[in-house]
């Protein structure tokens, strides 16, 4: 298990709203208004600012959930052999990221990784 | 969370997949760094693709095996008010597996398709178009249709222009033609048996055979017609030799006998024609001998374009399909009677694994057919295969498991 206990639904939630404050107020800047003149820069702008946010909710998201890092009594199961694995990231350590790239761009997701012994394979919790 | 081990979320998959389906790989990965942002080289487009495309043809054949043991589920409740096969062919070129890079061992291939269409069409008491459609009438485009047929069965590139817009007026008329609702596509290189069954698990798992009227359209080509005995004689699909070829092949003959591009080959050719299309076929049978004894038998080795040959190959070939050109009944019927659906699919198909400088391993033939396939299949199959479980493969690209 990693020591340092995953952010709750309401930190998640203040984090996501100040980037979403940090999106506003780049697109509303004053000082940057003069990039901001013909359509295509607006539309270019928001596209951009938008693309942050769906990253940043997907990969909160994905990373809050309890699947990505079992308790030790939850040993996920290989899946070519269905036989449980063993746990490789040690405890309190940092979960190891796996690089996912999606319609919006690329977000890491946290997650434990275990073997499987029987099949020499890595793999990750399937949740 | 359905993730494979590609490193590529389902819906960028899709797109992916969309792209490598529609166009060269290097072609895709243009257009998906233009269309969506996706910054991926054409080789692992083509290795997604591949590895996609052979799941996919595993997957198929799982169910043609499911199919074969009856545990094949039907996937429609309701049964299509008409349903259609058409069977064709089309070539790719292929190089040698194990060579390694470059082209060795280059050769053109069959690969066989079929086009499996639910219609809608209503009964009618009277042959609802007696007379034959104006196109058929009409030289110049009857020229052009004997060319593309002719091109399509030697491998070259059909010819271009020469097409007439149809006007306004005309297209909005709507003649009692039976109408596609949803069409999918199977394609394989696999041979004619194993074609076969493939079909056969595609009619039962779209409920095809439960239709009320169906049919099954192909050209003369023998394993065509063995596949239908085979697999859907006994299911009620009723025999229908495609008119176009029987016209190319009247067209031909007549051209034959009375010099080609003459004015009384044309007549020759409209005289056969009406027999042809009012589903008289004995009297077009004699017809035909009448001009291939006035000619005489061919030598042994007649060429290919020897006026005794073309006629004789003519009378051959309505004779051994004479009992699937009743057409004014199978318009009656509501039934179609040109097997376009299948030509159009073999276009299709072509566009993608076809080309001067296309040359594939079997493998890759065979996934990337697999491929188009859904992706000109009209029933979601490209997102029906997404929600499936995937087998676990190594991962593609390097670094996709890296520590940061």
């Amino acid at each position: 298990m990693n020591d340092t206990p995953p952010p709750d639904r309401d930190e998640l939630r203040r984090r996501f709203l100040a980037e979403a404050a940090t999106a506003f107020d780049l697109m509303f800047d004053k000082h940057l208004a003069s990039d901001l003149v013909t359509f295509d820069q607006r539309e270019q702008r928001a596209l951009d600012l938008g693309q942050q946010l769906v990253l940043a909710l997907l990969q909160q998201h994905a990373n809050h959930d309890p699947a990505a890092d079992p308790d030790a009594q939850q040993q996920p199961c290989c899946p070519r052999c269905h036989r449980p694995g063993r746990r490789v990231t040690p405890p309190g350590q940092p979960l190891p990221a796996r690089r996912l790239t999606t319609c919006a761009g690329e977000v890491r997701l946290r997650r434990a990784r275990y073997r499987c012994t029987t099949c020499r394979v890595v793999f990750f919790p399937p949740g | 969370m359905q993730l494979g081990t590609e490193g590529y979320s389902p819906a960028t998959l899709r797109k992916v997949l969309h792209a490598t389906a529609r166009d060269s790989f290097q072609q895709a990965s243009v257009d998906l760094a233009a269309l969506a942002g996706l910054t991926i080289s054409s080789s692992h487009l083509q290795r997604l693709a591949l590895r996609f495309g052979s799941e996919w043809a595993a997957h198929r054949d799982a169910e043609v095996q499911a199919f074969q043991q009856k545990k094949l589920r039907v996937a429609y409740r309701a049964a299509p008010q008409v349903a259609s096969v058409m069977l064709d062919g089309g070539r790719l070129q292929t190089r040698a597996d194990d060579a390694g890079s470059g082209v060795s061992d280059p050769q053109w291939r069959e690969f066989k398709a079929a086009s499996l269409e639910t219609l809608r069409s209503q009964v009618q008491t009277a042959d609802p178009q007696p007379q034959p459609p104006g196109r058929y009438r009409d030289r110049q485009q009857v020229a052009r249709l004997a060319a593309e047929l002719k091109a399509a069965r030697g491998g070259a590139a059909a010819p271009s222009g020469g097409r007439r817009r149809r006007s306004r007026r005309r297209s909005r008329r709507r003649l009692p033609r039976p109408r596609k609702v949803v069409r999918t596509v199977v394609a394989t290189l696999a041979d004619s048996e194993r074609f076969g069954w493939q079909v056969a698990a595609e009619v039962h798992r779209r409920g095809l055979h439960k239709a009320g009227r169906k049919a099954c359209v192909c050209d003369g080509q023998k394993y065509n017609w063995s596949i239908w005995q085979m697999h859907l004689v006994m299911l009620g699909f009723v025999p229908i030799l495609d008119f176009l070829h029987l016209l190319v092949y009247l067209y031909a003959a007549a051209g034959a006998a009375e010099g080609k591009g003459s004015d009384a080959a044309w007549v020759l050719y409209e005289a056969w024609l009406a027999l042809a299309w009012s589903g008289r076929v004995g009297a077009l049978l004699k017809a035909l001998r009448v001009v291939g004894e006035r000619l005489g038998k061919p030598p042994a080795q007649a060429k290919e374009d020897d006026p005794r040959r073309v006629v004789w190959e003519a009378v051959g070939y309505v004779e051994g399909n004479r009992d699937k050109m009743r057409y004014p009944q199978y318009r009656r019927l509501g039934l179609p009677i040109s097997s376009a659906g299948v030509e159009s699919v073999i276009k299709q198909l072509n566009r993608r694994v076809k080309g001067t400088e296309k040359f594939w391993a079997e493998g890759g033939a065979e996934a990337l057919l697999q491929v188009r396939a859904a992706y000109l299949s009209e029933d979601g199959r490209f997102e029906r295969y997404g929600e499936m479980p995937r087998p676990r493969g190594r991962a593609v690209g390097g670094g996709r498991l890296g520590r940061t």
